[in-house]
């Protein structure tokens, strides 16, 4: 149900259970308006005796089955019987077809093709089943033959695909045949979800499977554990992309240039545990870019991002060179990673910014994170999420100057995570004036009776003169990444 | 075309057994089948539907209205369908049927999600049992075919 609102719905996809309504229906509108209304009644009337099923013919047909008048569900249509079994996972829809003659050669009209430790074997437990007492050649082989039985069993259209196994380059074949399947499915989403290579090399993407330029379908891709190359000649064959997630991918090191400048229709661009070319840039190519989340990625030294349509950005990493060339749209930035508020760059270069969201380490080897007193402003900053993991002598109240620089914030969530022992004691400072105008709501997690953390909550108490809304909370909450923050700005519905 | 609330005129529908339910245009026109004879300038007379019995088409309709309240929020009518598939098993055939052939895809969606999640998680026996399907294969034929499939059941 979900996604029906309003007039919408009914324009988007063409059902093919609907195919002999739409047929006839087309005849109808194609007949000059005056024939139609004696037209519809013949060959409606003429349609209920052809399914059968319903009112006064289902009536005359009740005397002679007495006994199966009960059974509803199989009087359905096959196409409707279909679409019932598209709502099942594929374990319940195989389990479906020993009810009945009926429902033997049923399969689902769309599918969405998932195929886990759970869906194969009913085991929930990915650790458990990897840990003991199973023969791993003998279970491979029984997952790649079941994933083989259902594709033959396969309705005309499989909406996503997802392996989801520890499996590499010593299955290619058997992958490989997966993929062809599910390009010839048009299949728009494909993920490949591998794990726990032991001596097995990774899978090596087969680029060259997707069709050419326009005829491909494919919008989503998830590769996890998977080996990522592009030759020149295949380029074309990403254009349809429009997310791509790459986990623990090898890439090749021209990845920037050759796959970001095939994906031309490129929303959301996600690599983590991904090593990257030591300069890493986006350019203009992506024109259709928005979210780029990048985690755990090593290799970079420099970023440069130059994206016009791009709204949110998200680091988790240590180096943190970046230049933001072009990027008027950017709106949202996660950084994970020691930020230098004394040079303030992102107020330099992202005047627009209006959400910002840090998490820092109040010391980073020799370095203590210090906040200066005068910083350059946030002109438009609104939202605030700082996440501290502090030490006891780190200087709390010197965040205020943070909202000193951000004139128009409306929203400050500190999350404190006291994690070391600090050298000393502070002294206790007079009370500070400095009023804010537009704050309105204040979050605080991780909460604690230290004196600091008291003196803190008051100075915002005094100065906050419109606050709403304050929330104190003893539980620590520190962001961890997992294109969470994107993910508020309406990233895709599928999970 | 545009039809909002404001410019909404009635139209009426005819059931196969003679009932004729007269229903807002924007409602109805949920119905594909039914916009499809809106457009075309064919909807005067009170539309015949052979297939739909009344009290069917009175409970159809009741889900369109509700669908083509612009006020109503994703989370207001997920809560109100979870309510409206509670039906018995014959209102809900009655209902699939109706939705397939008004082509409302809506509703189709939504009945079908219902009956599977009926038939999901359970045992053939126990789905046999919920649905009065009777298992007429042979012995040979249920081994057979259990075996096809004996993936999904271990």
């Amino acid at each position: 149900m979900k996604g029906y609102v309003g007039d919408k719905p009914f324009t988007q996809k063409v059902r093919e259970t609907n195919q002999r309504r739409s047929t006839l229906l087309w005849l109808y509108s194609n007949l000059h308006p005056k024939f139609l209304a004696s037209v519809l009644l013949a060959s409606y009337a003429s349609m209920g005796t052809s399914f059968g099923t319903l009112n006064e013919n289902q009536e005359n047909s009740v005397e002679g089955n007495n006994n199966k008048t009960n059974d509803h569900i199989s009087e359905l249509p096959e196409d409707i019987l279909s679409h019932i079994l598209s709502f099942l996972p594929v374990r319940d829809a195989a389990k479906a077809r020993v009810l009945s003659p009926r429902w033997r050669y049923l399969c689902a009209s769309t599918s969405n093709l998932n195929f886990d430790l759970f869906t194969i074997f009913g085991i929930n437990d990915t650790m458990k089943y990897h840990s003991y007492s199973y023969n791993f050649w003998e279970s491979k082989l029984k997952f790649i033959n079941t994933v083989d039985k259902v594709l033959q069993l396969s309705g005309s259209k499989v909406d996503s695909f997802r392996i989801c196994y520890s499996l590499g380059n010593g299955s290619a074949c058997h992958i490989d045949r997966w993929i062809s399947f599910a390009v010839r499915m048009q299949t728009e989403k494909i993920e490949l979800d591998f794990y726990f290579l032991s001596r097995d090399k990774t899978y090596n993407f087969p680029c060259h499977l997707l069709p050419p330029g326009k005829i491909s379908q494919l919008k989503h891709l998830c590769l996890k554990l998977c080996m990522l190359r592009l030759p020149h000649d295949f380029a074309d064959r990403f254009n349809s992309l429009k997310t791509l997630d790459l986990d623990i991918v090898i890439l090749d090191q021209n990845f920037c240039e050759s796959i970001l400048s095939a994906c031309i229709n490129l929303e959301w661009l996600r690599l983590v545990f991904c090593r990257l070319p030591v300069s890493f840039r986006i350019c203009g190519k992506c024109v259709h870019l928005k979210f780029l989340v990048l985690e755990f990625c090593e290799g970079a030294k420099t970023f440069e991002l130059s994206s016009l349509a791009l709204t949110t950005f998200e680091y988790i990493g240590r180096d943190t060179n970046f230049t933001f060339i072009d990027v008027p749209s950017l709106r949202k930035v996660h950084i994970n990673s020691g930020y230098d508020f004394e040079s303030n760059e992102f107020a330099k270069d992202l005047s627009q910014l209006q959400i910002l969201s840090l998490m820092l380490y109040t010391w980073e080897g020799q370095r203590t994170l210090r906040i200066p007193a005068n910083m350059t402003k946030f002109s438009r900053l609104k939202q605030l999420k700082l996440f501290l993991v502090l030490t006891l002598d780190f200087d709390l109240l010197s965040v205020r100057f943070i909202l000193n620089a951000s004139p128009h914030l409306q929203k400050f969530h500190l999350g404190l995570h006291y994690q070391r022992a600090g050298k000393g004691q502070m002294k206790k400072k007079e009370d500070i004036k400095h009023i804010y105008h537009q704050l309105k709501e204040i979050k605080i997690s991780g909460f604690s009776d230290r004196w600091i953390v008291k003196e803190l909550v008051k100075y915002l108490l005094n100065n906050a003169v419109s606050l709403e809304r304050m929330i104190v909370d003893t539980q620590a909450s520190l962001y961890e990444g997992n294109g969470l923050l994107a993910a508020g700005l309406g990233r895709r519905q599928q999970q | 075309m545009s039809l909002s609330p404001s410019t909404s005129k009635m139209l009426s529908l005819k059931s196969s057994d003679g009932k004729v339910l007269e229903v807002e245009e924007h409602v109805a026109v949920l119905c594909e089948t039914i916009k499809s004879l809106v457009e075309d300038g064919c909807a005067d007379s009170p539309i015949p539907l052979a297939n739909v019995d009344g009290a069917t088409l009175g409970n159809v309709m009741e889900w369109c209205k509700k669908h083509a309240d612009q006020k109503a929020s994703a989370d207001d009518l997920e809560d109100w369908d979870a309510e409206f598939v509670e039906r018995d098993q014959g209102e809900l055939y009655h209902l699939i049927m109706a939705a397939n052939y008004l082509n409302i895809k809506g509703l189709l969606d939504l009945i079908c999600q219902k009956v599977a999640d009926m038939i999901k998680g359970k045992h053939p026996e126990k789905i046999r049992e919920i649905f009065n399907i009777e298992n007429d294969f042979t012995p040979e034929q249920q081994e057979q075919i259990r075996k096809d499939n004996s993936w999904a059941f271990e």
